[in-house]
């Protein structure tokens, strides 16, 4: 198989039903629905630039359910950068990102050089279960970054994956093509002070 | 009587609205069961009952073994059998002459009773693609089952569906267009990897069953369809395999070969062989166990091309022409009629059978073999070499379906269904003996023990289940021409 070699491939994963699908279609669409449909995979492209010439972007929307762990496996083992979603209105979905994460650790080796972004979704949720700070210890302790977003909302969703690529040393990346600093960017700059980049 | 119980089903008329044939025939068999007898002696009066009843308990019996797992599909045939049971039951204490006939009704009953409750979880497949799921042992599909599909889009992202394994085009579509938040107007498409479009028709039933072995489905708008690239992907390897199985047997490739087939072949159900004759639409079934097994042989043969047409070094592919010759052989050995051919097919591929100086520098000894397996491919006089050949060979075989199919497209084909609104039992006849053959292939379970296996088993099965090929003969042909180049 012809690898493509200016492909940078983000892997989204995540428990049943927390947002990565609407994260995904709120950052690569712009839209957002109300209503519920399982994922099994789906794949995304959006143009970048990579150290000044464009690229692709391509997202892995992953299934939360663990039905097929062979699949997991080989998005893991293709991904340059993951992004690890949980519901700030579910402990249990923080809880079950462990294993990934452990899957993450024993495919990758070392989890370091590798970005990896906690991502703590729904943050427009009032019933929340987890706290903030919950979600910055363990991103703290898995030596990634973190940040609270909202599909719904629109809220840290860019900025989301503005930051993801800003974690990766080895490429100098950026959602816009004409890869000037453009004010969405500037406005990732200041939100820095919400997100702990570890 | 008892030999029209396969014929009866098979009468088109019923087969083409199933739901209604299913209770024509129920129909008929509960009449016959219950017919009331003719004035008599109370003696002759007992005695047709019991050939009445008996005639029909038969039928069911042989009917309800030929359906097989079909029947937890129609309810009602689960509870004519159940009531059939209780009628019987009763009668069997008057009439003891139908007493041996319990225990046979009783067991098929409660093999599809447990069955139906146990598969009413849906079972999620992805048997089309090439993932591990390959090394899992093959359990038949379906129609109630569900197949995970990845629908590529004009910009090569996927999306991934579940739909029913019996969806149609039209179905599938829908999904897609759900999954992809669009209004506008998709079409579904096969795309080869040679970048030829094949549209796929909204009535059509299991449209994955029919991808090729690279092809893809794509959607996208009729805006879209001349700019509709293949995947990189579809392209197939750049390298060939052979430095892994060099290093295995012969004789066990040709072994995990044949169990792979006769897993396949054992998943495919008889009545998927008539929708794939009369055709599926009509009947809203799925042939997708048959459709597995036919790819297999094109997979099979498209390996050998592959592998040949990817070596660079002229004395690898005498070696690679001997290997594929032996395996052929333990093939044969095997009684695995399909790869054998598969094989044998692949190697006369003209992008194979035209590197002269390949063949030159093969030992003498293997063109005799290679000539003597491709004599059994001679057509003439309607493969009777072939023929022959099968005649000869005790079951468990591994048959060369696409001759089958051959012969049942042609019955169908060159004989009326019906001939003054009645139907023509000699072609119904004709029909069923080739599927004879397919029971007759597969009477005896195969034997996995006829190889003593080495260590590296595991490593030999996953190798044969999961072949990466070039499907794209033109590449295959240019691959030929970049080895041995036209002489001048």
């Amino acid at each position: 198989m012809p690898e493509q070699s200016n492909d940078y491939r983000v892997v989204v994963f995540g428990a049943g039903g927390v947002g990565k699908s609407s994260l995904v279609l709120r950052f690569v669409k712009g839209t957002f629905r109300d209503t519920y449909i399982p994922t099994v995979e789906d794949t995304y492209r959006q143009v970048i630039s990579c150290d000044k010439s464009v690229c692709t972007l391509q997202i892995t929307d992953t299934t939360g359910s663990h039905q097929f762990p062979a699949m997991q496996r080989l998005s893991i083992s293709k991904g340059h950068a993951f992004i690890l979603v949980y519901s700030i209105t579910s402990k249990q979905s923080l809880e079950e990102l462990k294993p990934i994460y452990q899957q993450v650790l024993a495919i990758k080796g070392n989890v370091e050089a590798i970005p990896i972004m906690l991502v703590g979704n729904k943050s427009d949720e009032t019933l929340r279960e987890v706290e903030t700070k919950d979600g910055e210890a363990q991103a703290n302790q898995w030596k990634c970054a973190f940040m609270e977003t909202s599909a719904k909302t629109n809220h840290n969703v860019t900025e989301l994956f503005q930051e993801l690529l800003n974690l990766d040393k080895k490429r100098n990346m950026s959602l816009n093509i004409d890869g000037k600093r453009s004010g969405k960017q500037s406005r990732a700059e200041r939100l820095k002070g919400k997100c702990s980049v570890m | 009587m008892d030999d029209m119980s396969p014929l009866l089903e098979m009468k088109p008329k019923y087969t083409r609205s199933h739901p209604q044939s299913i209770f024509v025939f129920i129909f008929n068999l509960v009449c016959t069961y219950h017919a009331p007898s003719p004035p008599g002696s109370e003696q002759e009066r007992l005695e047709y009952a019991v050939n009445s009843k008996r005639r029909a308990l038969v039928i069911t019996l042989r009917w309800a073994n030929t359906h097989s797992y079909l029947l937890q599909e129609e309810p009602a045939a689960l509870a004519f059998l159940e009531e059939l049971y209780g009628s019987l039951s009763n009668d069997s204490r008057v009439l003891r002459a139908l007493k041996d006939l319990v225990p046979d009704l009783e067991k098929i009953i409660k093999l599809h009773s447990e069955e139906a409750k146990a598969t009413k979880k849906k079972t999620l497949l992805r048997q089309f693609s090439n993932g591990e799921e390959r090394l899992q042992k093959k359990q038949p599909i379906r129609n109630q089952d569900d197949i995970l599909l990845k629908v590529y889009c004009s910009d090569h992202t996927y999306t991934t569906i579940r739909v029913a394994v019996a969806a149609t085009g039209r179905e599938v579509i829908a999904a897609v267009a759900d999954k992809l938040c669009t209004t506008e107007e998709l079409v579904l498409l096969h795309l080869s990897s040679a970048g030829e479009k094949l549209m796929l028709k909204p009535n059509d039933v299991s449209v994955f069953s029919t991808v090729s072995i690279n092809g893809r489905l794509f959607a996208c708008s009729r805006g879209q369809l001349s700019t509709l690239t293949p995947h990189p992907e579809q392209e197939g390897p750049t390298a060939g395999s052979m430095s892994t199985f060099e290093l295995m047997s012969s004789k066990d490739l040709a072994y995990q070969m044949t169990m792979y087939d006769w897993e396949l072949f054992s998943c495919v159900h008889e009545h998927e062989l008539l929708y794939h004759t009369f055709g599926r639409q009509s009947f809203r079934r799925t042939t997708a166990n048959l459709d597995l097994f036919l790819r297999r042989f094109n997979q099979v043969q498209l390996w050998v091309v592959t592998e040949v047409c990817l070596c660079g070094q002229l004395s690898k592919r005498v070696q690679l022409l001997k290997k594929f010759i032996k395996i052929a052989a333990h093939c044969r050995e095997f009684k695995n009629l399909n790869s054998f051919f598969a094989i044998i097919m692949g190697m006369s591929n003209p992008a194979v059978s035209r590197l002269s100086q390949t063949w030159e520098k093969l030992p003498s000894k293997f063109k005799k073999f290679y000539a003597e397996f491709e004599s059994m491919m001679d057509p003439s006089r309607n493969h009777r070499s072939y023929r022959l050949t099968v005649t000869k060979l005790e079951p468990p075989i591994i048959p060369f379906m696409p001759l089958l199919l051959k012969d049942m497209t042609f019955t169908h084909e060159g004989n009326k269904t019906f001939i003054d609104n009645m139907v023509n039992f000699e072609k119904m006849r004709i029909i069923a003996n080739t599927i004879r053959q397919v029971k007759h292939c597969r009477s005896q379970p195969f034997n996995p023990d006829i190889c003593q296996p080495n260590k590296n088993q595991a490593e030999v099965r996953g190798y044969v289940r999961k072949f990466c090929v070039i499907d794209n003969q033109r590449a295959l042909t240019q691959l030929s021409y970049r080895l041995e180049p036209r002489r001048t």
